[in-house]
């Protein structure tokens, strides 16, 4: 066979996570929230994925999280291990996570926050890092300041095709 | 090397396969295609992403390399040798083009970067100017975004009408309402000869018939057509058509509008620059004769050459038996992805190029099956392709699509079979 292949046979495949299978499969906080306080949406224009964050936010802390998603299995996984994790976090403290994980996914030496530490297996597949970061844009819009004009975006140190959806 | 005789010794190695009776040697096809041979993911490639772009066989590739390595040179202008060899190069892939697709007359056919460009000329140069307000465009429900937003812009820029002819749920255009839909204000019928998306067929000659008899003039976009088998503009009846270079085993870049000499006689440059024009003083400039008018800067000259030499090859290889091969490729595929009860094809019209467009189980994204695929070596695509309308008109937000080239053999489809029990074992 001619030309070095320049992916390993190795790299891990998100489908083969069980932690990222599992909340594909049973997803957790799917669903409408009428008492949330706190909502944001954040669409992925190439594919139409759309993720809806719905939070209750009291004393700066988020109380509880539920999600709305149409999108494929690792939006729906992403959007669901946040909103399981996300009670107790405080405002500031879910959109430093939030820049962690996207800085995480380019950078094999930092650390994913706790919990999220199944994502590394989409390092390989940066094709797919825009679906990993939709529901950390719909948390960062729902817990925008009021001001629609500042709109979080998690930084993108690559200026890959990852931040052309964002 | 040159381009010729590349393509001759191409030919040699196919002789055997010309006439009626000898087998399509696949295997043959494939060693011309450098890039299909290597691993992804640790296992052999799988390309089943065709319609995104084809790969180049190796007569395309000595084409280009020989021209840079060789003759490089600007064309037209020049007076040396190798400016010479590049304007004859140059021009004679014009010619071989306009061969390619049964045009009568190679000053029909301008270079432009691609389908979308070609489309966008004909916008610019043609319809601006001979399109009043409330005029109309008639496009069909399946085209590609090239073949729908030129005509949007116009609308919006213009008032002229877009009206678009529906399909039934197979895939196909509703021809009954389609005749409906050609009235006295038609100035233009638009229309892919093959869908992206879903691999229908249209009837164009059919379609010609019921534009011209109400004097509306017909755009054909070609992009999918040219890879599957022979195009002729004039069985076709075509006003206008227009395919890309990279869709027909050519290079990026490049592409063809042909027209019919009275129309592109009649119409002024969309461009303005050097080659467009015959003399330019400060006060008035003087427009060059057709083709060249639309052709303004230095041309993609490897591009045209290597698409020339793909034209070339792919005649040596026999444009019939390249369709016959196709069919029968696409017949076993359609009875294998059908046998999969979990997978639903999408766009079942009785007249189909070789695309399979599919959805998968309850739900399973279709990037989720290109990304389990993509893992096991093998290429699809997955998403609307660039044809969003009708994609959602059949009732889906995203599909996974395989599209299959002569070179794909009964094999890679066993291995997409394979691939596709993969994806079920994960989320079936």
């Amino acid at each position: 066979m001619s030309s070095p292949d320049p992916t390993s046979p190795t790299d891990p495949s998100p489908y083969a996570n069980a932690v990222l299978l599992d909340h594909a499969r049973h997803p957790r906080g799917r669903g409408a929230m009428s008492r949330a306080t706190h909502r944001g949406r954040a669409e992925n224009v190439l594919c139409g994925d759309t993720v809806d964050v719905s939070l209750v936010v009291e004393d700066d802390r988020v109380r509880a999280g539920a999600f709305e998603a149409t999108g494929c299995a690792i939006v729906v996984a992403v959007a669901s291990m946040l909103v399981e994790r996300a009670e107790g976090w405080t405002v500031a403290g879910a959109r430093e996570r939030a820049a962690a994980v996207a800085a995480a996914l380019l950078d094999g030496t930092v650390a994913f926050p706790e919990g999220f530490e199944a994502l590394a297996d989409l390092r390989a597949l940066p094709t797919r890092h825009a679906c990993a970061l939709l529901p950390w844009k719909a948390l960062g819009r729902a817990i925008a300041e009021t001001s629609a004009s500042e709109d979080y975006a998690p930084p993108d140190a690559s200026g890959s095709s990852a931040s052309s959806v964002l | 090397m040159n381009a010729t005789a590349t393509t001759a010794k191409h030919a040699a190695t196919h002789a055997p396969l010309l006439g009626g009776t000898t087998p399509f040697d696949v295997m043959a096809v494939r060693r011309d295609f450098p890039a299909l041979d290597q691993l992804v993911n640790g296992k052999p490639l799988v390309y089943l992403d065709n319609a995104a772009t084809g790969h180049k066989p190796l007569a395309v590739l000595d084409a280009l390399d020989g021209f840079y390595r060789g003759y490089n040179s600007n064309v037209h202008r020049g007076v040396h040798h190798l400016s010479q060899k590049a304007t004859d190069a140059f021009e004679q892939a014009r010619i071989d083009l306009a061969r390619f697709i049964g045009a009568a007359d190679h000053h029909e056919l301008v270079f432009t970067r691609g389908t979308t460009d070609s489309i966008n000329l004909v916008a610019h140069a043609w319809a601006r100017r001979e399109l009043r307000p409330g005029d109309e465009v008639l496009i069909t429900a399946l085209e590609h975004h090239a073949n729908i937003v030129p005509w949007q812009m116009l609308r919006d820029e213009r008032g002229i009408r877009l009206v678009v002819a529906p399909i039934d749920d197979a895939g196909a255009v509703d021809m009954g309402a389609f005749e409906k839909l050609v009235g006295p204000r038609t100035r233009l019928v638009a229309c892919c000869h093959t869908s992206n998306a879903l691999g229908t067929v249209n009837p164009i000659a059919r379609i010609a018939e019921i534009a011209h008899a109400r004097g509306a003039k017909l755009l054909v976009d070609a992009a999918q057509a040219v890879p599957h088998g022979r195009v002729d503009v004039r069985k076709l009846g075509a006003d206008f058509l227009a395919f890309s270079g990279h869709k027909m085993f050519g290079p990026t870049g490049i592409g063809v509008l042909w027209a019919r000499r009275e129309l592109l006689e009649a119409m002024p440059p969309h461009q303005g620059g050097g080659d467009m024009i015959l003399s330019v003083s400060f006060e008035r400039s003087t427009y060059n004769e057709v083709p060249y008018r639309f052709e303004a800067g230095t041309p993609h000259i490897a591009g045209a050459i290597g698409l020339a030499a793909a034209a070339r090859y792919m005649e040596s290889v026999g444009l019939e038996r390249i369709a016959t091969y196709e069919g029968e490729l696409l017949a076993y595929a359609t009875r294998a992805l059908s046998a999969i009860p979990e997978v639903t094809l999408v766009g079942t019209a009785p007249a189909k190029a070789s695309v399979l467009s599919f959805v998968m189980g309850k739900g399973i994204h279709p990037h989720d099956i290109g990304s389990i695929l993509d893992q096991e070596g093998i290429a699809i695509r997955a998403g609307f392709h660039c044809a969003q309308p009708v994609v959602e008109r059949l009732g889906h937000a995203a599909t996974a699509r395989a599209s299959l080239a002569f070179y794909n053999t009964r094999a890679e489809v066993d291995r997409l079979v394979g691939g596709l029990a993969k994806v079920l074992e994960i989320f079936g």
